[in-house]
């Protein structure tokens, strides 16, 4: 079940009037959220709410345990054993059909016959962002970070909570098992979610469709064939549909949580004006950024053993942070290219630039921004491509200057300009909107948002494409 | 400082937001709840959604919202289709007659929906980009078929397809057909006696547009589909469709089921050449660039095998293969 789709409308709509039946029955409407979430993650296939179920329980039992038992070891025991379930999970669904073919493919180039089996297996939907879910709330038990939850809905309901079950954002127990302890208030925050969603609808089913289906999957299946400035924008068009597609997911997520009565992170804050690669981390994705982060890159030293080990921590993270993306090389070195960037920015940084890094001009702050962008862009043709041989291929392609322009139009040159340009818009141009809308009487908003609404019904592509994250 | 909100201010908002959409867009809701799986819920729907129609169709405003859709996609228009070019207008070829060249090339057209609009024609223009012997028009339209020729009208679209003469077709429709009819107001619930009968007569009734044109016709039939129910309907209408081609002589039936997996069931990878190529999209339906090319291979043996060429060309398989890695 989709966003933007009719099921989902219908869905949310009996969802929340059911939860507001309910508001002032905590128990009752979290035990109806799970259902509900199920529900929703079973749309896709039933058999992975039964996944779900399992991966939930284990870390409830689990989080349980590390909190009663008295042994350090044991509870370092229990957090292992947990952490062996959920990424063995993770790991058996993602990564078991890369890694036999890779392993079939090079013993068959050493005259073996014979390989392992390939599996027929179907990738659970959303499987990475609730086992990352899962391995935060016990990961936090064990550090004493929070309390172990004594309830299993609540456990359930945070796993399986539908606004970001399958996309993200990555919500932490400690952000969101508090907030199932407190009563719906009275009053919600329709503004700011009506805001989210509208906006995110718009970034899916205008910008991010249309650059991917009239620009983007053309030009990717078949670099060959288009002329080196076509392939150009896009990798343009890929960075827009990619940051559209993603923080829509993410916006509409926050703003249904906003409609239920609950509150989600921020995932994105205009990542393109990043003006160091660092900066990008922090603006895109946040939440798995901070999760690589608390749980990866902290772990193994962070900064703290020295220049070297610091550097090698941060290609480790990159590089594990691509392959979570997918079982492909490809997201490998996309995960290389930022961690290696990201070790040469900082020893740069701190050799050369320490003092003068907050004393910059407008004229380098632009080049800066323009770099970043680049290279992120440059990074995304190894994640948008498929392989390897693509990739190459691709980069082959920006030498086709005797190929005709063919598919490049003004309607999309003007997506992937507003789309950069949207980057730049003030934050307090949405808290402006925002008290325009909050100004008008609520038949008024029903029927701003009535016309808007229609007006993307008219402009958006045809059918529903996935959300790109949904893969992974 | 914060406006707060009621519940109440947000039920509003929403029966306001749902009238607009509902009688706006009153037939783009009346599509979807044909294309309902479950028979109960589109009974439902559409008692609700058929008076709707009808008020929106009184007050126009579904012809408001069509226009204006009609009239933005009409700026956006996809420029794919200019590309392949205008094909010279030839009449009365006789096939064995003809040695196929560079300056009389062999004109093919290509007739159907997203799977040969994403992966069939891309793989088979780029197998044949250095074939200038081959002139090959594409004509592929998302979400079309044979069912639903009140959403998508197939024969309309032969008309203008057709103006052109050609000497090959070949065609891949289905997917999106294994839903019911809706025929004078009726809706004909899908694979029954009625829906197999008329769905025949369509097939037969394209296919005889499309053969008083060309010489030769290759249908791509469906492949296995991951999802279990929809795998098993559209075996069911492989098998259907499969039936009446065998009833021309001209027609081959090409089963990628067989070419890609042996007829064993949907693989996601298979193994060519000891190595293992991914051959299906991850939406289980669609096929890789990679998929399609070892489809297009057995295409473009046929196209070598039924026409005569000036130069003799080899088709080789290591070539194909060679283009996959």
């Amino acid at each position: 079940m989709l966003f933007p789709t009719i099921e989902f409308g219908i869905f949310f709509i009996i969802v929340w009037v059911v939860s507001f039946l309910l508001r002032n029955n905590l128990y009752g409407k979290k035990i109806f959220l799970t259902i509900a979430s199920y529900f929703f993650y079973g749309y896709w296939d039933f058999r992975f709410c039964f996944l779900l179920f399992f991966s939930s329980t284990i870390n409830y039992i689990a989080g349980l345990l590390i909190e009663k038992l008295e042994k350090e070891r044991v509870k370092k025991s229990v957090l292992i054993f947990s952490i062996v379930i959920n990424l063995g999970i993770l790991g058996f669904f993602k990564y078991y059909n890369f890694f036999i073919s890779s392993f079939n493919n090079l013993i068959f180039k050493l005259g073996f016959t014979n390989g392992l089996p390939v599996l027929n297996i179907i990738l659970p939907v959303g499987i990475s962002f609730f086992t990352f879910q899962a391995l935060s709330y016990v990961i936090d038990v064990y550090r004493k970070e929070i309390k172990a939850s004594e309830s299993l809905i609540d456990i359930l309901l945070y796993i399986s909570f539908f606004p970001q079950l399958v996309a993200g954002p990555i919500v932490r127990a400690k952000d969101f098992l508090p907030q199932l302890s407190q009563h719906t208030p009275t009053s919600i925050k329709y503004d700011r979610a009506f805001i989210l969603i509208t906006t995110g609808l718009f970034k899916k089913m205008i910008v991010a469709n249309y650059l991917g289906s009239l620009l983007v999957d053309k030009v990717f299946d078949n670099p060959a064939e288009y002329a080196s400035i076509e392939l150009l924008f896009a990798v343009y068009g890929y960075a827009i549909q990619i940051y559209c597609d993603f923080s829509a997911y993410s916006d509409i997520a926050i703003g249904i949580a906003y409609l239920l009565g609950y509150e989600f992170p921020k995932n994105f804050n205009h990542p393109y004006r990043a003006e160091s690669l660092q900066d990008f981390w922090r603006r895109w994705h946040i939440s798995l950024s901070n999760w690589l982060k608390d749980y990866l890159y902290i772990p193994l030293g962070g900064s703290r053993n020295g220049k070297l080990n610091t550097y090698k921590n941060l290609l480790i993270t990159m590089l594990l942070g691509g392959l979570w993306h997918g079982a492909n090389w490809t997201f490998i070195i996309w995960g290389v290219l930022h961690g290696g960037f990201l070790a040469i920015e900082r020893f740069f940084k701190e050799k050369f630039f320490n003092d003068v890094y907050h004393k910059k001009t407008l004229i380098v702050r632009i080049f800066q921004i323009a770099g970043i962008f680049h290279f992120v862009c440059f990074c995304w043709i190894f994640f948008r491509s498929n392989s390897l041989e693509n990739v190459f291929s691709y980069l082959k392609g920006f030498l086709n200057f005797n190929k005709q322009i063919t598919i490049l139009s003004p309607f999309l040159l003007i997506l992937i300009i507003g789309g950069i340009a949207s980057q730049f818009v003030p934050e307090k141009f949405s808290d402006k909107v925002r008290g325009l809308f909050n100004r008008l009487p609520v038949i008024a908003q029903g029927i701003v948002l009535g016309i808007y609404f229609l007006g993307l019904s008219i402009l958006s592509s045809e059918g529903v494409a996935p959300f790109i994250y949904f893969q992974f | 400082m914060e406006r707060k909100y009621c519940y109440k201010d947000v039920i509003i908002v929403i029966i306001i937001i749902i009238f607009f959409t509902l009688f706006f867009n009153s037939k783009g809701y009346i599509n979807w709840a044909i294309n309902l799986k479950s028979v109960v819920f589109k009974k439902i729907f559409l008692n609700i959604l058929t008076p709707v129609d009808k008020i929106a169709n009184i007050l126009y405003l579904d012809s408001i919202y069509l226009n204006l859709r009609g009239l933005f996609l009409s700026l956006i228009k996809d420029r794919d289709k200019d590309k392949s070019g205008d094909i010279p207008l030839e009449k009365d070829q006789e096939e064995s007659e003809i040695n196929y060249s560079t300056k009389n090339p062999l004109k093919i057209i290509m007739l159907g929906d997203s799977m040969i609009k994403e992966s069939i024609s891309m793989a088979f223009l780029k197998l044949t980009k250095d074939n200038k012997e081959l002139t090959t028009y594409v004509s592929a339209f998302y979400s079309s078929g044979l069912s639903r020729i009140d959403a998508f009208d197939w024969f309309k679209q032969l008309d203008s397809d057709l103006i052109n003469k050609y000497d090959f077709a070949v065609i891949m429709l289905g997917m999106n057909d294994a839903q019911d009819i809706i025929e004078n107001d009726r809706r004909i619930i899908l694979f029954t006696e009625e829906w197999n009968k008329i769905y025949k007569d369509r097939l037969n009734l394209f296919i005889q547009k499309i053969n008083s044109n060309v010489k030769k016709i290759v249908w791509i039939g469906l492949p296995f589909m991951r999802d279990k129910g929809y795998n098993e309907r559209m075996i069911k209408l492989n098998n259907l469709i499969k039936e009446e081609c065998n009833k021309y002589d001209n027609l081959f039936f090409l089963d990628p089921n067989k070419i890609l997996y042996n007829n064993e069931g949907y693989k996601e990878y298979i193994k060519i050449k000891d190595k293992f190529v991914q051959v299906r999209i991850y939406d289980g339906k669609h096929f890789t660039k990679d998929g399609a090319i070892l489809i297009m291979e057995e295409l473009i043996k046929i196209i070598y095998n039924s026409f005569k060429f000036e130069t003799p060309v080899n088709i080789n398989r290591s070539q194909m293969i060679d283009l996959i890695y």
